[in-house]
């Protein structure tokens, strides 16, 4: 009897004390994140702890108040987790970031504060950026946080070694366009023995022509699928069949230490790739990297920070106030210096003075002022579609058929077309849109 | 003639298990590499850059994401396997109306996606008050078909009715003859329920994905997944992480295999 007794209240203070480590808060505690001595707790979900994190550290700084907890979400599951914590009616952060690709399915889910409350004056910032966060009753959902401008980053040993020079100017006249790479692709490629590659991926340069076509992904209700693709195909199936393209799957480990390697010479190249990819992938690379501008200048991806509507007020000011400092203020030269980001913020961006990259990457480029290149020359220029709800079923079909295309070098171009025609119908499921 | 068999089975075997080694080698070298090396050659043999790694690791909230997914999956495994094993215990034994029924309900639970039940399930979670706690990770599998399904198919075949019935007319209580007499009979198939249910509650992925939103409820897959934008191209890192990520699952594996193996053998020939 007393050895039950004894069980029994071990197994009472063992359920008790696990029950008191992963307690619920309680509804007081829920609802503390504006206190009355104004503190603000910032709950923030994405994928680019290279930005937030050195955001929300000089933003806690300036703002003693402010508070962020931001959990790291994968890029490809932030839709996921927002539509399931809706459709549950559970807790969405107070911020989040917003892929462009993906931000019509994110106005579709109608979370997003309005920004025009706030007398968010969107004129400000660049317009075929701003115009991404307008939904069709002229609701703004967000505020864009970097120009994304992008250009073809090379190896300078490389391109000295197979093009007898690593000079900007002379190399850009020689690769005005894409016929020249694929020309180049194929001198390269005989020149050492089958080694060397102009670009180490195929799924890198469809997402590079991708961003470059000028081919809208949608014409009123009819999705263009193959207008699109085969703008964007074409070209990869011209270079890979000059052997141009090696056939890594992008964004894999072994890809990525192709950027220190000796068998690749270019990477399409947006902004954001100069920390992300070249200085992470090829620490030891500085002064052995230059850029020059791709056939067509492009913008390349990006991301808008949104504000949940169901936030309390003052998380919403703040978050408000957070995205605005992020951009007009001096988080936005904070962006500039530690990760590289410019804002599209008109003021700062047509600035030349304020846009001039740091010292430490214009060495990485052997002295090369690629803040000129990007934001001077590139930028002013940049080809871009808008954004449709269907961007990413698009995406997710071209990376599948690019590195297919690479696999197996004896598929064509028609081939790829009808084989992602078939699967695009079934990923398109909504009735009123056509697949042409 | 024989020995000519034996030897091409043993390598046969040894081709095979090769084939299935070979990859955690690779992960657990790398993980002793520093990342540019990684793929500078085909790292067999380990380098020196192990600890470092570590540090790398230790320096984020590893510790306490790992801590979290030995807490949910030591729990769940727990209490979900002595829940399947007294419905086994109660399917067998006792005879109830509706019984038939209830046999074929719970068959019907393996066949629907656990997808299709994350939103109510979210909602329920959130109507209790602990969605934001680790307990929906654990919650998650107690109410678990195939364990269910698992303990009744392995009492039907291991444990002699007649012990039971001896049991009672020998004055034991029903809790006493499941704990004394029902429980070391079934241990195989107890122990390969905890290995499953441990194993699918350490990698689980989605319950974790919709309910973490904080990073001190990290579990091991998140943080992993994670690992690539706190890390960036830190792949000595990442490796790191999922090599001590293996570790629980193998001491596991390692302390049951004998068992498991049983387990998953009995009934295979009922004599």
């Amino acid at each position: 009897m007393k050895k039950k007794l004894v069980s029994v209240l071990l197994v009472a203070a063992m359920t008790v004390s696990m029950l008191a480590g992963c307690g619920a808060k309680s509804d007081s505690e829920k609802g503390s994140s504006a206190s009355a001595d104004g503190d603000v707790t910032i709950t923030y979900w994405g994928w680019d702890s290279n930005y937030y994190e050195p955001m929300f550290a000089a933003y806690e700084k300036e703002h003693p108040n402010v508070h962020f907890e931001p959990t790291a979400v994968e890029w490809g599951d932030m839709l996921t987790k927002a539509q399931q914590a809706l459709a549950s009616g559970s807790d969405l952060p107070v911020m989040f970031g917003m892929d462009n690709t993906l931000i019509e399915n994110w106005k579709a889910m109608d979370i997003c504060e309005d920004l025009t409350k706030y007398d968010f004056d969107d004129s400000k910032y660049l317009d075929s950026l701003a115009e991404k966060c307008k939904t069709d009753d002229g609701k703004i959902i967000g505020v864009q946080e970097s120009i994304n401008p992008a250009g073809i980053a090379y190896k300078r040993d490389l391109a000295k070694e197979y093009f007898g020079t690593d000079d900007p100017a002379e190399l850009q006249a020689m690769f005005a366009s894409y016929d020249d790479y694929a020309a180049k692709g194929s001198e390269v490629y005989d020149k050492s023995n089958g080694e060397v590659h102009l670009f180490h991926s195929g799924q890198a340069v469809a997402e590079w022509l991708y961003f470059a076509s000028d081919v809208a992904n949608m014409d009123g209700d009819t999705l263009t699928y193959t207008d699109k693709m085969t703008d964007v195909l074409s070209k990869l199936v011209t270079l890979r069949d000059a052997n141009a393209v090696d056939t890594y799957q992008s964004g894999t480990p072994e890809a990525n230490a192709t950027y220190a390697d000796d068998k690749h010479i270019f990477y399409p190249c947006p902004n954001w790739a100069l920390t992300y990819y070249i200085q992470g992938n090829d620490p030891d690379g500085s002064g052995n990297w230059g850029l020059l501008r791709a056939p067509v200048d492009y913008n390349h991806g990006g991301a808008a920070l949104g504000i949940s509507s169901s936030a309390t007020d003052e998380q919403k000011q703040a978050a408000y106030d957070f995205a605005v400092w992020a951009t007009a203020g001096d988080g936005a030269t904070i962006a500039r210096d530690d990760v590289g980001y410019i804002t599209p913020y008109l003021d700062l961006m047509n600035d030349p003075h304020w846009v001039s990259m740091s010292e430490d990457m214009i060495a990485w480029f052997g002295g090369q002022d690629i803040g000129e290149v990007y934001y001077q020359e590139i930028a002013p220029n940049m080809a871009g579609v808008p954004s449709t709800a269907w961007d990413n079923t698009i995406v997710n079909v071209r990376n599948d058929l690019s590195q297919q295309l690479m696999d197996d070098t004896a598929m064509t171009l028609d081939a790829a077309i009808k084989l992602g025609d078939d699967q695009i119908k079934q990923l398109v499921t909504d009735d009123s849109v056509t697949v042409k | 003639m024989k020995k000519v068999k034996g030897i091409l089975t043993g390598i046969l075997l040894t081709v095979v298990s090769l084939i299935s080694l070979v990859p955690f080698w690779f992960m657990f070298s790398m993980s002793t590499y520093k990342s540019e090396m990684i793929f500078q050659g085909v790292p067999i043999v380990p380098s020196d850059y192990f600890l470092e790694n570590l540090r790398t690791i230790f320096a984020s909230n590893f510790v306490q994401s790992y801590g979290n997914s030995l807490f949910v999956s030591a729990v769940s495994m727990v209490v979900t396997v002595l829940i399947c094993a007294m419905v086994g215990y109660g399917m067998n034994v006792y005879n109830f109306k509706f019984k038939k029924a209830l046999s074929i309900f719970i068959m019907m639970t393996m066949m629907v996606p656990s997808q299709i039940g994350i939103i109510g399930y979210m909602i329920e979670m959130r109507n209790i008050g602990i969605n934001q706690t680790l307990w929906p990770m654990i919650f998650t599998w107690f109410a678990n078909g195939f364990g269910a399904y698992w303990m009744i198919s392995f009492i039907q075949s291991s444990l002699p009715i007649e012990l039971v019935e001896s049991a009672r007319i020998d004055g034991a209580s029903e809790v006493k003859i499941f704990r004394s007499v029902v429980l070391p009979c079934i241990k195989p198939g107890l122990l390969t329920l905890c290995l499953l249910v441990f194993l699918w509650s350490w990698n689980n992925y989605m319950i974790p994905l919709v309910f973490v939103n904080k990073q001190e409820n990290y579990t091991i897959p998140i943080f992993i997944k994670s690992l690539a934008s706190a890390y960036r191209t830190d792949y000595g890192a990442q490796l790191a992480g999922l090599t001590l990520a293996t570790i629980p699952l193998l001491i596991l594996f390692i302390i049951g295999s004998k068992n498991f193996i049983k387990g998953l053998t009995a009934g295979a020939v009922k004599g």
